[in-house]
């Protein structure tokens, strides 16, 4: 006879807990530099995943940890489709570059490359965004259930576009209803297993929030900008809910405060020695504040469903273009 | 008697799920990859593998250790998570609290593996002073054999490479300063000196130039080339003291100081980048990369350490002794140096004190000596120049470099020289 374990459910409302601890992450943090000094870099993907690893696992609810699945061959082999990407496209922009110039002048071929990549760069942006967003989810999980993000990308592109274009023409007056539909989409589309997560915040009420937090940030020579921060934190998680669960969070700005300049002291007094129990001290604070209302219902049968279209071409094109960024600076 | 040991058996099997099993086996929660309920099973150890099966003893699968990914401790007590060829599927795992299961499946586990990883797994067991105290000296181990790589590297980098950088430099020079139109007095005698300090196993040819800017200083360029400043030979009291300063910067040069000096910054700059950026998101390591061409660029900043400095000191002295001049030129050069420094010093300290007085004083006094710390007049270099000084004899500086009268009409001129254009002062 097959005998299953429920998972219990609480009465209250379901708060994190973050085992994860300062010496034990700083040991990860000491190997991954050794390892990553004798490999020239390269370990450094493997050691980042370590890192995210242990303190996804050091992060539970309701007694069931989270996990972070990525490998650092994957990783890796990202940087490495996205460094070959970026060679081709820079070859082909030359190539053109040199047609270009054949026909036309110098200067208005140089005009029409740097045009091209200028669109190249900003047409790019969004499919970073999604597909950063789509392999990460699809890398974690809570209590062995994975997380998904089923958004179109055409759609997802398409809006994205609207938005910034949007958000440009209106001097960033159209920004916070930007911001909103963003969310929306990142949050509408993302899943835990078969249970859907949501966001129903409103684009006036983010707009007048944000208005008066920067109107009171500016009066205030910068000092209002933690509470600004806190309230648009707040706002984001409140109207985010799973499965019709919401989820609440309590941070002020007191407690952002606290954590920026607190994180930044203990690490430039101890030199950096301190940074790990800064990182787990900052995510303690930061996750006592955040409380969901219950699991989702019929937890026990959530299929969990993987998401084989997700890679790491995405990051890999963001450290890509860091890399090679850095490269070209150097020239 | 067979019998009674099997009835042994299949009656551990059966009852309670609760029933704490013998060494060897455990009760565990076994997550399917699918369905996020768990599945109670009890988990046996074999020979090569680990069987799972229902709590009635029915067997569902044996699982074979090389198939097992990760066996550690969680929140909820241990955990084996099995391979899977497609990081986007879950991985099959079980959960159970029994430690002695844990510790022996993983023992096995470790044998089967790589030593690497058997290695790796000891290491993590340790207590936690312990590991801290050999990741901590493998680190120390490991930056300490980067540092003897480091400056033993120069030694395989071509010597065309001291020229190029040389140019390099050069012409960022030429676009900060103007040369000076030195005479065929100067010319002659920065010639024959050069040649006179010239060593069979010198690398580079060298080539003096002359800018016209009143600071005191000189430089070699990695490739041969010696920069000298009309402000240093206007300060000059004797020939011996530009051959001195010369033979110091030839040695500089021909010890390809530039080149070394270059590498470990990179290399420093490199170890650190990599060290931080591998572990802090945001501090990214290909930032080294554009920090490494901005050292390059700025070859001019870069400062000889005190080791170079010594070296270069000590080949001087050579080189004046194998051509017969005084090491006494160099010696009060620096010298000269040093109490000059003491002055402007003072002078910066009255001129602070009576701006504090007179706050509407429109600027500081400075001394128009502004001596770089490229080549600080320490007490150990003096100390061991003056021992050099003290065992020469009049062999050893029998050389007359130039008539006296000559090199009076050097001086003059070149405290005559003034810049024609406004040029950023770039050593002040």
């Amino acid at each position: 006879m097959q005998e299953t374990t429920a998972v219990e459910r609480p009465s209250q409302k379901l708060k994190f807990n973050i085992t994860a601890n300062g010496a034990e992450l700083m040991l990860i943090y000491l190997k991954t530099a050794l390892l990553s000094l004798v490999t020239f870099g390269i370990y450094s993907f493997w050691g980042k995943i370590e890192i995210a690893k242990y303190l996804a696992e050091g992060t539970n609810m309701n007694g069931g940890s989270f996990g972070f699945h990525a490998t650092g061959k994957e990783k890796f082999l990202g940087f490495l489709k996205a460094i070959g990407l970026f060679i081709i496209f820079f070859a082909a922009l030359a190539m053109i570059g040199q047609v270009l110039r054949s026909v036309l002048s110098p200067q208005i071929a140089e005009s029409i490359t740097s045009l091209i990549l200028f669109v190249s760069i900003i047409a790019v942006q969004p499919i970073m965004a999604y597909g950063s967003w789509r392999f990460r989810l699809s890398r974690s999980s809570w209590n062995n259930i994975r997380f998904r993000f089923t958004a179109d990308i055409k759609e997802f592109t398409k809006e994205y576009f609207k938005g910034a274009l949007l958000s440009a023409v209106t001097l960033g007056i159209y920004y916070p209803f930007f911001m909103v539909k963003l969310y929306k989409m990142f949050i509408d589309n993302s899943y835990l297993g078969n249970k859907k997560f949501e966001y129903n915040a409103d684009g006036n009420e983010f707009f007048w929030l944000m208005f008066k937090g920067i109107v009171l940030t500016i009066i205030t020579f910068g000092i209002y900008s933690f509470w600004l921060n806190a309230k648009i934190t707040r706002y984001q998680i409140d109207h985010a809910e799973i499965d019709g669960n919401k989820f609440s969070c309590t941070i002020n700005g007191g407690d952002i405060f606290l954590i920026s300049v607190g994180t930044y002291l203990i690490t430039v007094f101890t030199m950096g020695i301190a940074f790990p129990w800064a990182v787990t001290w900052a995510m303690k604070k930061t996750f006592s504040t955040i409380s969901l209302d219950a699991i989702p219902s019929d937890f026990d049968n959530i299929t969990n469903v993987s998401d084989q279209g997700a890679s790491a071409l995405s990051d890999g094109l963001s450290d890509a273009a860091e890399a090679l960024d850095a490269i070209s600076g150097a020239f | 008697m067979v019998f009674l040991m099997l009835l042994k058996h299949l009656m551990l099997f059966q009852g309670h799920s609760n029933l704490k099993l013998e060494f060897g086996s455990t009760t565990a929660n076994y997550f399917n990859g699918l369905q996020s309920s768990l599945h109670k099973v009890s988990l046996q150890i074999g020979e090569g593998f680990f069987s799972v099966n229902e709590m009635d003893g029915t067997r569902i699968k044996e699982i074979e250790y090389k198939n097992i990914a990760r066996i550690y401790k969680v929140n909820e007590g241990f955990k084996i998570e099995l391979k899977t060829s497609d990081p986007s599927q879950p991985a099959e795992s079980f959960t159970f609290q029994e430690s002695t299961f844990f510790l022996h499946v993983r023992k096995v586990w470790l044998k089967k593996g790589s030593p690497i990883r058997a290695t790796f797994h000891a290491i993590q067991e340790l207590p936690l002073p312990k590991r801290a105290a050999i990741l901590l000296s493998s680190i120390v181990a490991t930056f300490v054999l980067f540092y003897f790589f480091m400056i033993h590297l120069y030694l395989i980098v071509p010597i065309e490479y001291d020229t190029y950088l040389g140019k390099k430099v050069e012409k960022q020079l030429n676009s900060m300063f103007e040369t000076y139109d030195s005479d065929t007095i100067l010319t002659s005698f920065l010639d024959s000196t050069t040649a006179l300090l010239h060593l069979p196993s010198d690398r580079f040819d060298i080539d003096i130039t002359i800018i016209n800017h009143p600071i005191v200083n000189a430089m070699a360029l990695p490739g041969g080339k010696v920069v000298i400043s009309t402000g240093l030979l206007a300060q000059s009291e004797s020939p011996e003291e530009i051959a001195g300063i010369i033979a110091h910067e030839i040695a500089h040069a021909q010890e390809r100081h530039s080149v070394q000096q270059l590498i470990r910054s990179i290399g420093f700059t490199f170890m650190t980048a990599v060290v931080i950026g591998s572990v802090v998101e945001g501090v990214e390591l290909f930032e080294s990369i554009e920090l490494i061409s901005e050292i390059t660029t700025n070859l001019l900043h870069l400062k000889y350490s005190r080791g170079f400095e010594r070296t270069a000191d000590l080949e001087a002295v050579e080189r004046l002794q194998s051509a017969h001049i005084s090491v006494k030129g160099i010696h009060s050069f620096f010298t000269r140096l040093e109490s000059q420094s003491i002055d402007n010093k003072d002078d910066q300290k009255k001129s602070e004190e009576v701006s504090d007085v007179d706050s509407s004083s429109s600027a500081k006094k400075v001394n128009p000596l502004a001596i770089l710390s490229t080549h600080p007049a320490t007490v150990e270099r003096m100390a061991y120049l003056k021992e050099f000084l003290e065992k020469e004899t009049l062999e050893d500086s029998k050389t007359e470099l130039i008539d006296q009268e000559l090199w009076n009409q050097i001086v003059l001129r070149t405290k005559e020289a003034e810049p024609s254009k406004k040029i950023w002062e770039f050593w002040k």
